[in-house]
């Protein structure tokens, strides 16, 4: 096999070629990951539980980002749909649990197949017509529309009025008092997803994206399967949305198409990722974690109410995002390591 | 049952409202077209438009008809300069970089309008408003029939203009073959700044022309925004009379559906439509193939 990672390395735009994370650089970060999670862990315990509460929205926040970076960053393909997956996990956990009685923890895996199955589906007849870029881009966002407009009518849905769950310290469906068990559920998707990226990486299918992301006409000419990598990375990161999705709705404990099938989190998944930097493991969450600290950062000022907060924090955010797609389009983390580059 | 006034009045109605679709899809369209650049903005260019009306009535009490003579200039203005600062950097950049800062750009004028104004939805009344035209047991509103003149007669000026006068010829030939538009002395920088002016300043004409009809907060570009797409591509990428046929489309499945079915349902329709077009027909109604 001819190795795709060398169009990767040869572009320097994109954030960490393959070649620099070498066995040694590898450890090193799951190393300073799981000292980072460990760390976070103890937040809770010590933390005001306002704080708590900023952590769970930037930890799923960091997942989400980390959802779409699989798609977008690894394998180029500019989904603006993503919120489909967030609605179709979290409706499919909540009907379960409402109507059924089927606890949330198993349901979450439900909502993922079905979620894996409807971005099977999507990315099956889109890629077969050959759509990319701008028109994947489209598509998917339209298909987000059609599914949000079938919710906001489907009575057995709730329709536009939703479902509320009513809350109860039950463990055992994904429910609790307090904030702490959330916060640390949201801290292992996270850190479970970090793994799962990394070890996605190094493996041929990886290996695969990265080279389509770069060129796809010469990964294609080289012998990797396109069609069938693309459709698989929209399903594997369709499934991993719709946890993000079945979390969301039991940390709300109430969802309606509009909060679930929002555009707003394709928004937030895409400015995580991108000023983080797009197609590396860490990028998705330097670039969420960095949006909480500053939103929660402006809360401090005297604004007078949270809108104008939320605003401020989303204008400075979009003005850094426009910033670093012009000037540097790695990301906030290849800064790091292109001087970790060039001190080797 | 539904009666065939209650139909015809829904679907005049999608005609009228159409009108303004396609004039807001042009401005997305020519930009496309000209630049090759997809304009995540261009839906909240024209939400800006209707907030700039909404103030100089609130404020200064100037009826949106009669501040339309300064909101289009401004918007000119405005045009040029986000062509400097956004548009010339990501010139040469990939389409995701285009698509990623106009989405950012979105965001900021979204939230600078959420800042200032707010979210509520807000109105503005004119000397027309609620005054209509009663033709054959069909209620048409004045505003809704001018905002469809308005339009059209901007359509037609624009189509008249790029088909006629020399800048339009240099629009064209840039549209056409921009390494050949070079070679034989087209001014190409200067035709992108004045194409992406022309595009905004559209946005300013549909912004005023909607206003007096159309609740607006800072959400509602991205329904523009959507629309315009959809509407772009049904008629194909930077096709003038594919726009206008698409956005009258539009505007009768979006006024079929709510009387039919539900609003949201109506809408579900209109990108379920884009997403055939897209599999079955990918240049659109009027569109050339393009290499």
């Amino acid at each position: 096999m001819s190795n795709p990672s060398a169009d990767a390395a040869a572009t320097p735009a994109t954030a960490a070629p393959p070649s620099m994370t070498t066995h040694k650089a590898g450890r090193t970060l799951a190393t300073s990951l799981a000292i980072l999670l460990a760390l976070g862990a103890a937040l809770p315990f010590f933390a005001p539980e306002h704080i708590v509460t900023a952590g769970i929205v930037v930890l799923l926040n960091c997942y989400l980002a980390q959802c779409w970076n699989l798609a977008a960053g690894y394998a180029g393909q500019f989904s603006l749909g993503h919120s489909v997956f967030i609605g179709i996990g979290g409706y499919t956990s909540t009907i379960l649990f409402t109507k059924f009685g089927l606890s949330p923890w198993l349901g979450c895996i439900l909502g993922g197949i079905l979620a894996a199955g409807v971005g099977t589906l999507l990315a099956m007849i889109v890629f077969r017509y050959r759509i990319k870029g701008v028109f994947f881009a489209v598509v998917t966002l339209s298909a987000a529309e059609v599914v949000r407009g079938l919710f906001e009518n489907w009575d057995f849905v709730g329709s536009t009025a939703g479902v509320v769950m009513v809350l109860s310290n039950d463990p055992g469906n994904m429910m609790f008092n307090s904030r702490t068990p959330y916060f640390l559920i949201a801290l292992a998707m996270v850190g479970l997803l970090a793994y799962g990226t990394f070890a996605m990486e190094r493996t041929r299918f990886g290996q695969y994206l990265i080279a389509l992301r770069e060129d796809e006409d010469a990964a294609e000419a080289s012998g990797v399967p396109t069609y069938k990598c693309k459709v698989a990375v929209i399903a594997l990161s369709a499934f991993c949305t719709a946890f993000g999705g079945t979390f969301y709705a039991q940390f709300l404990l109430f969802i309606v198409p509009e909060t679930m099938f929002s555009f707003e989190h394709v928004l937030t998944m895409m400015l995580g990722a991108m000023i983080g930097g797009a197609g590396t493991v860490i990028g998705p969450i330097v670039g969420s974690v960095i949006f909480g600290v500053l939103a929660e950062a402006l809360r401090s000022l005297p604004f007078e109410n949270s809108r104008e907060i939320a605003s401020g924090a989303r204008i400075v955010y979009a003005l850094v995002l426009m910033v670093i797609v012009i000037k540097l389009p790695g990301g906030i983390v290849s800064l790091f390591a292109r001087r970790q580059r060039s001190g080797q | 049952m539904i009666s065939s006034e209650t139909l015809f009045q829904a679907l005049t109605s999608g005609l009228l409202m159409g009108s303004a679709y396609a004039l807001i899809a042009i401005g997305f369209t020519v930009v496309f077209g000209v630049m090759r650049i997809v304009n995540f903005g261009h839906g909240h260019l024209v939400m800006a438009a209707m907030f700039a009306s909404y103030a100089l009535h609130r404020y200064v009490g100037l009826d949106p008809y009669v501040s339309a003579v300064l909101v289009f200039p401004a918007f000119i203005g405005l045009g040029a300069l986000l062509h400097r600062v956004v548009i010339v950097p990501i010139m040469d950049a990939s389409h995701a970089a285009h698509m990623l800062t106009t989405l950012g750009l979105l965001l900021v004028i979204e939230n600078a309008m959420n800042l200032i104004f707010g979210g509520d939805l807000r109105s503005v009344n004119t000397s027309l408003s609620g005054q209509s035209l009663i033709l054959g047991g069909v209620a048409l509103p004045w505003t809704r029939l001018v905002a469809a003149a308005v339009s059209l007669i901007a359509i037609g000026g624009i189509w008249v203009g790029l088909k006629y006068t020399r800048f339009g010829t240099e629009i064209r030939a840039a549209a056409d073959n921009r390494i050949g538009a070079m070679l034989v002395g087209v001014p190409i920088q200067r035709v992108f700044l004045r194409a992406f002016a022309l595009a905004t300043a559209t946005a300013a004409v549909a912004g005023t022309i909607l206003v007096p009809f159309y609740l607006v907060n800072p959400f509602v570009g991205h329904d523009f925004m959507l629309k315009a797409f959809v509407i772009a591509i049904i008629g194909g990428l930077g096709s003038l009379p594919g726009a206008l046929a698409a956005g009258l489309l539009v505007g009768l499945i979006e006024a079929a559906g709510s009387v039919f079915l539900t609003a949201s349902l109506g809408n579900a329709l209109v990108f379920g439509l884009l997403m055939i077009m897209l599999l079955v027909r990918p240049s659109g109604l009027f569109g050339r193939v393009q290499s």
